[in-house]
C-alpha cells in the first residue's frame, strides 16, 4: 500500500512532466503539414542529395523556369520562400500544364536515387 | 711610247682612280649602276689630258686663267710631259734625263718630309747675288783679281747646305781654267822660244847656203876651161856643214810645231772641261750652277772660245733648232729661263698654298719640282708647308692603293682627311665613283638576303659572290654572312628548343619568341602549323587576360573568373592564365566552390547534384556562362 505523503509527490512531479510532454506534442505537431509530411530542407538535400534517397517532404517553393522538357517530365527550378537557394525538380507532365512562373506552390517531393526531386503533387499557396 | 704629263707623276694615284673610274662607265653597260671587277685594275698607261682627269674642274686643274698662264710658264701641258718608260722630261723642246717615275717620286716624297735649314738661305742667296752680280754681262773687262775674288766667294756658297755642292764644282774648273791659263802662258813662252830658235837654225842654214853658193861661184870663175876640167875642180867643203844647219832648222820647226800643238791642247783642255761642266749641269737641272758656270766661262775665255765644242752635236740635238750655232751664251740664257719658271713656279705654289688650294699647290710643287728640283728656290720652301703637302700626297697615294683593294669605306675616310687639309680635293667625282661602287655591292647583298629567305643557296653564294667583287669590304656582307651563321646555327638550336617547350606543353614561352621561331622555323611545316596554332591559343588567353584584368578594375570578379574559365578550356596548362586564376580565386572561393562541386558530380555523371549545384552558382553568379552551359547540359540528363 502506498504511502499517502507520497502520492502529491508524485502527481506534483507528473504534471509538469505532462506538461512538457504536451507542449513537445504540440510543437512536433505543429511542424507537421497538413499532409503529415515534413518540409523539404534545402541544406539538408545539398549536404548529400541521394542520402535523402526514397524520402518524402512537403517542398514550399517559387518556380523559377523551366530547365528542360523531358516529355514525361518538365525539369523546373524553384527557388526557396526566401529566394536565397535555387534547385531543380521534376515536375511530371500530367500535373504541370497549368504551371505559372514565379508563382508559390506547395509540393509533395520525393528524393529519387541519384537526387532527384521528384514532385508527386503540387498546389498552389 | 705613252706618256703621262707631268702632273701625273705626282698624280698618279689619282689618275689611277679617274682611270678606273672610266673602266667603270664602259662596264656599267651590263649592270647600271654596278661597277665592274675591272674598277680595281692596275691603271695601264694611257695618254690623258689634264681635263679628262678632273672633268669637275672645267678646263683643267688651273683656278684662273692667271694661274693657268703661270702655269704654263713652268709646264706646258699640252707639250711638256715626263716619260714613265725612260725617265725623260720633255720641256720646251728639251729633254732631260730624270731617272723613272719611281724614282722621281721618292725624290719628291723625300723633299717634303725633309726638315731644311732656312736659317742661313738669306747669307746663301746674297753670295750668289754677289756674284751674278760681279759676273754679269755689264762687267765686260773685269779684272783677273776680281773674278779670283769671285771665285772664292763660290767656296763660301758651297758651305751651304742649299747649294748642294755645286758651287764648289764650278770653283774646280774655274781654277782649273786659271791653272790651265797659266800653262798655256807658259807653253806660249816656249812656243815662241821654238819659234826663235827655229828662225836661228833657219838663218844659219840660209846663210851656208848663201856661203856654199858664192864659193862656188868663185870656183867657176878661176876654173874656165872645159867642162871635165870643172867638175874635176868642184867644191865640196861647207856641204856637211850646210846639210846640219838644214836638218837643226827642221829639227827647230818640229819642237815649234810640237809647242805650239801643246800650247792649243792646254787651252783645249781648259774649255772642254769647262764646257763639260756647264752643260752637265745643265743637263742635270742645275740651272743655277749653270748659269753661275757659264758666267765665269764668259769671263774666263773670250771671244771665239765661246762657241760650244763639247758635245756640239748633242746640243745642236737637245735644242732641237736647227742651224744652230750653239754657245755658252745660249747655254746661260736656256739656265736663265729655267730659272725663271722654276721661280714662276713657286709663286704659283705659294699663292695656291695661301688661298687654301692645296692640292693645286701640290701639283704646281711636283711639277715645279722635277723641272727645279736643286734649284734653291724649290730648296727654300717652307718645310711646314711641306709637310702639309706630303701628307696630301700620301693621302692621295694612299687612296690609290685603297681604290686598287676596293676599300670604298677606306676612300671616304681618307677623303674626309685630305678635304680638311685641302678643299680643292677633287672629292665629289671619287665619292660619285665609291658610292657607286657600293651601292651596287649593296644591292647585290640585299638580293642575297632575298635569295636565302626563299631558300635559294646557289643564289646567296652568286650574289654574295658579286658582292664581294666590288666591295670586298662590304660590312653588310660581313653582317650577312654572320647572320647565316646564326641563322643555321639558331635554326637547329630553335627546332630542338621548340619541340622540348611543345612537349612540355611550355606553350607561353614558345609565344614569347615565336618570330624567331616563326623565322627560323618557316620551312619546317609540321612546326610552323604547330606554332600557328600556339601563337593563336596563347593569343586568345592573352586576350581574356587582358578583359580579365578590365572587370577586376570594374569589381565584377565572377564575371572576370568566368572569362578565366573559359580561356582554360582553351589552354589549362598556360602558366600565365593559371596564376590569373590563382590570384583570382579567393575573392570568388564560393562560386568557385559550387561550381567545382558542379563540375565534379558532373564528371561523376549525377546530373541532378550537378543541376542543383550549377543553379545554386548561379544563385551567386547569375550571369555565370558556365553556370548557364552547365544548367543546359545537366537538366536534360536529370533524370537517367
Amino acid at each position: 500500500m502506498r504511502d499517502a505523503k507520497t502520492t502529491p509527490i508524485i502527481i506534483a512531479v507528473l504534471i509538469p512532466i505532462a506538461a512538457v510532454a504536451v507542449a513537445l506534442g504540440m510543437v512536433y505537431l505543429k511542424k507537421q503539414n497538413v499532409s503529415g509530411l515534413e518540409d523539404f530542407s534545402y541544406p539538408l538535400y545539398m549536404q548529400n542529395p541521394s542520402g535523402l534517397n526514397g524520402n518524402k517532404y512537403l517542398l514550399k517553393a517559387q518556380l523559377d523556369m523551366q530547365l528542360a522538357d523531358l516529355g514525361n517530365y518538365k525539369i523546373v527550378s524553384v527557388k526557396t520562400p526566401d529566394e536565397m537557394s535555387k534547385f531543380a525538380v521534376a515536375i511530371p507532365s500530367r500535373i504541370s500544364e497549368n504551371l505559372i512562373t514565379r508563382q508559390r506552390y506547395k509540393m509533395v517531393v520525393r528524393i529519387g536515387e541519384g537526387g532527384q526531386i521528384y514532385v508527386d503533387s503540387m498546389e498552389k499557396y | 711610247m705613252e706618256k703621262f704629263f707631268i702632273s701625273m707623276i705626282l698624280l698618279f694615284p689619282v689618275c689611277a682612280w679617274a682611270q678606273s673610274s672610266s673602266l667603270l662607265k664602259s662596264n656599267s653597260s651590263t649592270a647600271p649602276g654596278v661597277p665592274s671587277p675591272a674598277l680595281s685594275q692596275k691603271s695601264a698607261p694611257i695618254n690623258v689630258t689634264q681635263s679628262q682627269q678632273f672633268p669637275g674642274s672645267g678646263g683643267g686643274i688651273f683656278e684662273s686663267g692667271t694661274l693657268e698662264r703661270m702655269s704654263d710658264k713652268v709646264f706646258d701641258v699640252n707639250k711638256d710631259s715626263f716619260n714613265l718608260e725612260n725617265g725623260q722630261l720633255h720641256w720646251k723642246g728639251k729633254t732631260f734625263d730624270i731617272g723613272n717615275s719611281r724614282l722621281v717620286k721618292s725624290r719628291f716624297e723625300r723633299y717634303l718630309s725633309i726638315d731644311a735649314d732656312l736659317s742661313e738661305y738669306a747669307k746663301y742667296q746674297s753670295i750668289l747675288n754677289e756674284i751674278f752680280a760681279q759676273l754679269s754681262a755689264v762687267n765686260d773687262r773685269l779684272p783677273p783679281e776680281k773674278i779670283r775674288y769671285m771665285w772664292t766667294k763660290l767656296f763660301d756658297a758651297a758651305e751651304f747646305e742649299c747649294d748642294g755642292g755645286g758651287s764648289l764644282l764650278i770653283a774646280n774648273v774655274v781654277y782649273l781654267s786659271m791653272r790651265m791659263k797659266n800653262e798655256y802662258k807658259f807653253y806660249r813662252m816656249e812656243e815662241n822660244r821654238k819659234l826663235l830658235e827655229a828662225n836661228n837654225a833657219k838663218e844659219i842654214a840660209k846663210n851656208q847656203a848663201k856661203f856654199m853658193e858664192y864659193a862656188s861661184d868663185k870656183e867657176k870663175q878661176r876654173f874656165s876651161g872645159s867642162v871635165q876640167r870643172k867638175a874635176a875642180n868642184a867644191r865640196t867643203q861647207g856641204t856637211t856643214e850646210s846639210a846640219y844647219a838644214l836638218a837643226d832648222y827642221q829639227k827647230e820647226l818640229a819642237e815649234f810645231a810640237t809647242a805650239t800643238a801643246t800650247k792649243e791642247a792646254v787651252a783645249m783642255k781648259a774649255i772642254t772641261q769647262f764646257q763639260s761642266q756647264a752643260y752637265a749641269f745643265a743637263l742635270s737641272r742645275k740651272f743655277q750652277q749653270a748659269q753661275v758656270a757659264c758666267m765665269f766661262y764668259r769671263h774666263l775665255y773670250r771671244g771665239n772660245a765661246q762657241e760650244i765644242i763639247v758635245g756640239k752635236d748633242q746640243f745642236q740635238d737637245f735644242f732641237k733648232v736647227s742651224n744652230l750655232t750653239p754657245t755658252m751664251e745660249f747655254l746661260e740664257s736656256f739656265a736663265v729661263d729655267a730659272r725663271r719658271d722654276v721661280r714662276d713656279g713657286m709663286k704659283s705654289v705659294e699663292s695656291l698654298y695661301n688661298a687654301g688650294d692645296r692640292y693645286s699647290a701640290l701639283q704646281r710643287l711636283m711639277e715645279t719640282f722635277i723641272l727645279g728640283e736643286y734649284d734653291p728656290e724649290v730648296y727654300q720652301f717652307d718645310p711646314e708647308k711641306r709637310k702639309v703637302l706630303l701628307k696630301i700626297y700620301r693621302n692621295a697615294a694612299t687612296i690609290k692603293e685603297l681604290a686598287d683593294s676596293k676599300d670604298w669605306g677606306g676612300i671616304e675616310e681618307m677623303i674626309k682627311d685630305i678635304n680638311s687639309m685641302a678643299s680643292d680635293f677633287p672629292s665629289r667625282e671619287i665619292l660619285a665613283k665609291v658610292r657607286s661602287a657600293q651601292q651596287a655591292s649593296n644591292m647585290y647583298v640585299t638580293a642575297a638576303k632575298q635569295s636565302a629567305a626563299l631558300g635559294k643557296t646557289d643564289d646567296v653564294a652568286k650574289n654574295l659572290e658579286k658582292a664581294a667583287e666590288l666591295w670586298p669590304l662590304n660590312p653588310e656582307i660581313t653582317k650577312f654572312n654572320n647572320d647565316l651563321i646564326g641563322l643555321s646555327t639558331g635554326m637547329i638550336q630553335y627546332a630542338q628548343k621548340f619541340d622540348q617547350l611543345y612537349e612540355s606543353g611550355n606553350y607561353r614561352e614558345i609565344a614569347n619568341e615565336a618570330p624567331e621561331y616563326a623565322a627560323t622555323l618557316r620551312n619546317d611545316a609540321e612546326r610552323s602549323k604547330k606554332l600557328r596554332d600556339i601563337v593563336v591559343k596563347i593569343g586568345q588567353i592573352d586576350m581574356v587576360l587582358a578583359q580579365v584584368a578590365e572587370l577586376e578594375k570594374q569589381n565584377n570578379p565572377y564575371f572576370a573568373w568566368d572569362l578565366l574559365e573559359n580561356a582554360r578550356q582553351i589552354e589549362p596548362s598556360d602558366p600565365v592564365l593559371a596564376r590569373a586564376i590563382a590570384k583570382l580565386a579567393p575573392e570568388v572561393s564560393d562560386y568557385v566552390k559550387v561550381l567545382s562541386d558542379a563540375k565534379k558530380a558532373e564528371n561523376e555523371k549525377k546530373y541532378a547534384e550537378a543541376l542543383n549545384y550549377y543553379l545554386a552558382a548561379q544563385m551567386i553568379f547569375p550571369a555565370s556562362r558556365a553556370c548557364r552551359l552547365g544548367i543546359e547540359r545537366t537538366a536534360p540528363m536529370y533524370i537517367y
